[in-house]
């Protein structure tokens, strides 16, 4: 039961070709988009840091 | 003496360690709010919502579609403030905002592009077509580009920040371009289903889930830039006291 319907969420009506692309397209864009902040930080930080550490 | 209040609260907000601050403070609660939306617009985007008696499942890609379409206009709309902010007060910050929000811009202008190509297809029988509303929007890609471009080839000097913030003016034309195009030519593209003054065309069960996608896409933009420009921001004061505090903690 539970199978069907998610088999049947999966399908989208025929249109899952053209649905789920753009869902992982969005979700791609928006948790590397994230991610790619956050390590940006991270890097930052750590230049500064050695920034400091060569001008001391 | 309101106004005088507001302009105040900017002046100090507009300073770097403040910022920095109060943007720290805001950020976690900003992320979680973020979050639930995106959580409810989904749910309702691919669950709740009933299939579309036209376009069947299809065009759930709406949800995804129009949050970003309004996304990229509003981008560009807050660059050309910043662009103001910078070129009269010469607000070091708002050059922050300003070459931030242009990469996030672009990734969000190739999702509306991408998603209404993508749903062209089976509703229009093309991936695309030289219409007004499709050909002013790659334009604004175009533009976007164009900003990250000239901001990696010109650097941080003062100049460059008032080149490229002339440039974000220039291209601000583009924006009622696309607003307008379903109005001003015949386009292949609908004219808009959501207005702030008149009633909406959709039923609430699919209009609250894109109303939260919309809210969720302008979330992430804010968190985002947030996030980016307080990591410019340590960067440009690093020699500052509170930077070499902060960093040494």
């Amino acid at each position: 039961m539970l199978t069907t319907h998610l088999q049947h969420f999966w399908m989208m009506g025929g249109y899952a070709q053209y649905v789920w692309p753009v869902y992982f397209l969005a979700a791609g864009i928006l948790i590397g988009n994230t991610w790619s902040t956050r390590r940006r930080m991270q890097q930052t930080k750590r230049k500064i840091k050695h920034w400091l550490e060569r001008t001391a | 003496m309101k106004q005088g209040v507001i302009w105040r609260t900017l002046y100090r907000l507009a300073s770097p360690q403040l910022f920095y601050r109060t943007s720290g403070r805001c950020l976690p609660w900003l992320t979680v709010v973020t979050c639930l939306l995106f959580a409810y617009g989904l749910l309702g985007a691919l669950v709740l919502a009933p299939p579309d008696y036209q376009q069947g499942d299809a065009f759930r890609i709406i949800y995804l579609h129009v949050p970003a379409a309004f996304l990229s206009l509003s981008i560009y709309t807050t660059m050309a403030f910043c662009a103001v902010l910078s070129l009269v007060w010469r607000i070091k910050l708002a050059d922050l905002v300003l070459k931030n929000a242009a990469p996030l811009g672009a990734w969000i202008t190739l999702l509306a592009l991408v998603s209404g190509s993508v749903w062209g297809k089976p509703m229009w029988g093309t991936y695309w077509i030289w219409d007004a509303r499709l050909t002013s929007e790659l334009l604004l890609l175009f533009l976007y580009l164009g900003v990250i471009a000239l901001n990696r080839a010109l650097g941080t000097r003062v100049q460059a920040n008032r080149a490229l913030a002339i440039v974000v003016l220039i291209g601000f034309v583009d924006i009622p371009i696309i607003h307008y195009s379903v109005q001003w030519w015949n386009t292949l593209h609908q004219g808009a289903s959501l207005s702030l003054l008149a009633k909406p065309k959709i039923a609430p069960s699919m209009l609250y889930p894109l109303l939260a996608m919309i809210a969720a896409f302008m979330g992430f933009f804010v968190t985002s830039l947030l996030a980016r420009v307080r990591t410019d921001l340590l960067w440009v004061e690093k020699r500052s006291k509170w930077v070499t505090a902060l960093v040494r903690e």
